[in-house]
């Protein structure tokens, strides 16, 4: 089923207005989508699980600041790449920022092409994560597709056991094993025992 | 008892007066009764007060007149007289030099205060009716049987009665019906003025003249309790319910009027008009007959100006359309200072960043260990911006340093605006896509943001001219006892030691404490700065008071830092000058003139072995009784 194209935005967040307005003005002479927030909450809560971009956040604002946003943001959403935007001075911050898992930070005033190759590199970042995510799913629901026995089969061929061995386990016969076997490998699509488990451990690591 | 009160009333006013002057008063002790009774009527000094008349002149000056006897009875040698005004009058006589002091409403105030100059004694407290209250708010009202006006929208195409566009409770109203998505200037059918006194207006909704109308507070109250209207008559629009204030209010309250003293007016014969009014019982005569209750300590009018702001009227008034070549001419100077400060922020930039990839390389291999320790940093973190609050606190203080650091950050923003806008523009330029109606729009916002700027400055530019920062006496050593407290986190920070050397019986001195103590945190930090950036072992530093060959007082600075080098020396002193990564350069140059502004000098001692020493001298005040 083809993915509905969901469009992809650069959420500026920051409490002058007058100054995220025009970080939208120089965006989207680069064609970008761009969507404001001036605070931290208000962006948390139109926030939607699908959303894709980036995330453009003034390090100090009234209320929840640029780090506690990220905080929480690396929870609920781990695919959106963050950029700090900071005054002078404020190199300390900037660096735990980088240190806490800020994909990078910006000095206001910008230099406009920097900002543009982050906010790029950042989109790009998202995109990669993205699909990374999709295609573990499609490799989970794959899983999911598995009947209960056929799990049980799984795990036994994870942890190496040969099909007889399986078979005295489980109480079944050899050629039973075989035909689950061959089952499992066509839900999941491994064409070979090496990508089969290679499908179980790039799962196993997620919840 | 007695003694007390007044020991508390003199504390009270040399917060706000020039103490130096009241304690030589003291000392000097009370004028001989032989003079007083040498002095005649004719050789009164005449002093005239100006009153904004809102309620007719005639009950001004009756009202008044009152607690202008007071002041001549408590103040001899000077005859008080009340000028009833208009609020045009009292412009015209503020900017003639005409009257000593002033009385009017809050906004009228502010502008007052801009134009011509002006600082307020003291805010007058309003007779409640319960308490004494020094603020006030504005009540917008309609007749209670209009079922067609029940919200502040209603009001769109309805007829509007206030006193005056420049009267303060209107502004207060005009800034609630324009949170309300009220414009009074195009939304109303009709928008009508009808001057002071306020009570025709009342009298106009009640009888059904005009759809709505708005009076200050309390107003209504004291027209029903005189027999004029009922209350029930009348329609209360967006009321709100403040804690503490007992009247009917349709907005936020501001502070109550203010007793101004105007620019050319003595600070003697104005701090003694302080003192009297704020010894004036809530209850006396005059309070009683000029309908308040005494006064207080000047309150602080700072939402005032943010509602003139929000308006963008008096001080704040907008300067109408704008065209390309009114920017450049009007602001040509200010995008030229602009152009240099981002060219310097930008190399700034380039450098920090150079900087911090080298810092977070070097971190993120120690990361792992970190991560325990992240908590405790984030505490001590917030310790330390608790404690740079602080630092600004008293850095704000000082009206150079709240130049220098105000420009850096307060300008950040309308800059960093300003040049997104204009790349933006760039780039559409450049891609061919730019469009007119777009290009002047974006036009007028970078000429906002510029207006946004310049309003920064000027408001530095205006704090460090108003009222010159009053001196003390002070003995040095109370100032050099503080700075372990003040310097306690940086000391810990970096393990640095401050060890202080007093000496004993050190005269006191006549200066600025908050400059003076600004100047001590200054170097003893820079001193704290290089030792850690050296990465010295042993790091002291040690500040010593003592008495120089001309019994001046010789404050001596030492550290155990890497010292400055022959070359580095002989340029320290200069602005934007700085051997710190971090630092902007100033503050050893607003030292150097803080100490020179105080009659003394501010100089690098040649240690010869290892650290630095910076000396400073501050002339003794001779006139001190008790060393």
């Amino acid at each position: 089923m083809p993915e509905t194209k969901t469009k992809r935005s650069v959420f500026v967040v920051d409490d002058d207005i007058e100054f995220a307005k025009s970080v939208k003005f120089l965006l989207s002479s680069v064609n970008l989508n761009v969507r404001l927030f001036d605070s931290a909450v208000h962006f948390l809560s139109a926030l939607k699980k699908d959303d894709e971009g980036c995330v453009l956040i003034d390090v100090r604002m009234p209320g929840m600041s640029g780090l506690e946003v990220q905080h929480l943001l690396a929870d609920t959403a781990p695919n959106l790449p963050i950029i700090i935007m900071t005054a002078h001075g404020d190199i300390e911050m900037a660096v735990r920022a980088m240190k806490d898992g800020t994909m990078d930070f910006i000095q206001k005033p910008f230099n406009d092409q920097r900002l543009i190759d982050l906010i790029n590199k950042a989109m790009k970042l998202n995109a990669t994560l993205n699909n990374k995510h999709r295609h573990k799913a499609k490799l989970r629901q794959r899983l999911h597709e598995l009947s209960p026995r056929e799990h049980e089969v799984l795990n036994l061929i994870v942890e190496g056991n040969t099909n007889k061995e399986i078979g005295y386990h489980l109480g079944i016969a050899d050629k039973t094993v075989e035909a689950h076997r061959a089952k499992i490998m066509e839900k999941t699509k491994a064409r070979t025992l090496q990508d089969l488990m290679k499908l179980v451990f790039s799962i196993a690591g997620d919840k | 008892m007695l003694t007390r009160i007044f020991l508390a009333l003199y504390l009270l006013a040399c917060l706000m007066l020039d103490q130096s002057v009241l304690a030589v008063e003291l000392i000097s002790g009370p004028v001989p009764t032989s003079t007083i009774a040498k002095e005649k009527k004719s050789q009164l000094i005449p002093v005239k007060v100006g009153i904004l008349a809102f309620r007719g002149k005639q009950e001004a000056l009756e009202n008044w007149t009152p607690t202008a006897d007071y002041l001549s009875k408590s103040i001899t040698g000077y005859d008080f007289k009340i000028v009833p005004l208009s609020l045009e009058e009292m412009e015209e006589e503020v900017s003639k030099g005409n009257l000593e002091f002033t009385l009017t409403n809050s906004g009228h105030y502010i502008t007052l205060a801009s134009n011509y100059g002006g600082s307020r004694l003291v805010t007058m407290n309003t007779r409640g009716t319960s308490s004494q209250e020094n603020v006030t708010g504005s009540v917008i009202f309609t007749r209670a049987d209009r079922t067609d006006i029940t919200k502040l929208k209603d009001l769109r195409g309805k007829t509007f009665m206030s006193v005056a566009p420049k009267a303060f409770c209107y502004e207060m109203a005009w800034q609630r019906l324009q949170e309300h998505g009220i414009n009074p200037n195009k939304d109303f059918a009709k928008l009508l003025f009808v001057g002071f006194p306020q009570d025709y207006i009342a009298s106009a909704v009640q009888r059904g003249k005009i759809d709505a109308g708005n009076i200050r507070t309390g107003l209504l109250e004291e027209l029903a309790a005189e027999g004029k209207i009922k209350l029930s008559d009348f329609r209360i629009l967006a009321q709100k319910k403040l804690k503490g204030f007992p009247y009917i209010t349709s907005t936020k309250t501001y502070p109550q009027w203010p007793f101004i003293k105007l620019r050319h007016t003595d600070k003697l014969l104005a701090q003694k008009v302080a003192i009297a009014l704020l010894s004036m019982g809530h209850d006396s005569k005059a309070a009683r007959i000029g309908k308040y209750a005494g006064w207080t300590v000047p309150l602080d009018y700072t939402p005032v100006h943010n509602l003139f702001k929000q308006l963008q009227i008096g001080p704040y008034a907008d300067t109408g359309p704008i065209t390309a070549s009114k920017i450049i001419k009007q602001y040509g100077p200010w995008i030229g200072v602009a152009l240099v400060m981002l060219t310097f922020m930008f190399a700034w930039s380039m450098r920090t960043e150079v900087l911090v990839r080298s810092r977070t390389k070097e971190l993120s291999k120690t990361n792992k260990e970190l991560a325990n320790q992240i908590t405790e940093r984030h505490r001590a973190e917030e310790n330390a911006r608790q404690r740079q609050a602080e630092l600004a606190r008293v850095g704000e203080m000082n009206s150079m340093g709240e130049f220098a650091s105000g420009i850096a950050h307060e300008l950040n923003h309308p800059l960093a605006t300003i040049t997104n806008y204009a790349t933006g523009c760039i780039r559409r330029m450049k891609t061919g896509r730019e469009n007119k109606e777009e290009m002047v729009e974006i036009l007028e916002r970078i000429s906002r943001q510029a207006t946004r700027a310049s309003q920064i400055i000027g408001g530095l530019r205006d704090n460090m001219r108003e009222d010159k920062r009053e001196r003390n006496l002070i003995n040095i050593n109370e100032l050099v006892s503080e700075l372990p407290d003040l310097l306690e986190f940086n000391l810990k920070n970096s393990s640095s030691k401050l060890q202080l050397e007093l000496a004993d019986a050190l005269p006191t001195a006549l200066v600025d404490p908050v400059q003076i103590e600004q100047v001590l945190l200054n170097l003893v930090g820079n001193g704290i700065d290089a030792m850690k950036t050296a990465n010295s072992t042993e790091r002291s530093i040690k500040v010593t008071t003592a008495r120089n060959e001309n019994s001046d007082i010789l404050v001596t600075i030492s550290d155990t830092g890497p010292g400055i080098s022959g070359e580095m020396r002989g340029k320290i002193f200069y602005p934007f000058v700085s051997t710190k990564n971090e630092g902007m350069g100033l503050g050893l140059s607003i030292s150097c003139s803080i100490i020179k502004d105080h009659g003394g000098q501010l100089w690098i001692e040649e240690s010869g072995t290892q650290g630095t020493v910076f000396r400073f001298n501050l002339p003794v005040e001779e006139t001190n009784p008790n060393a």
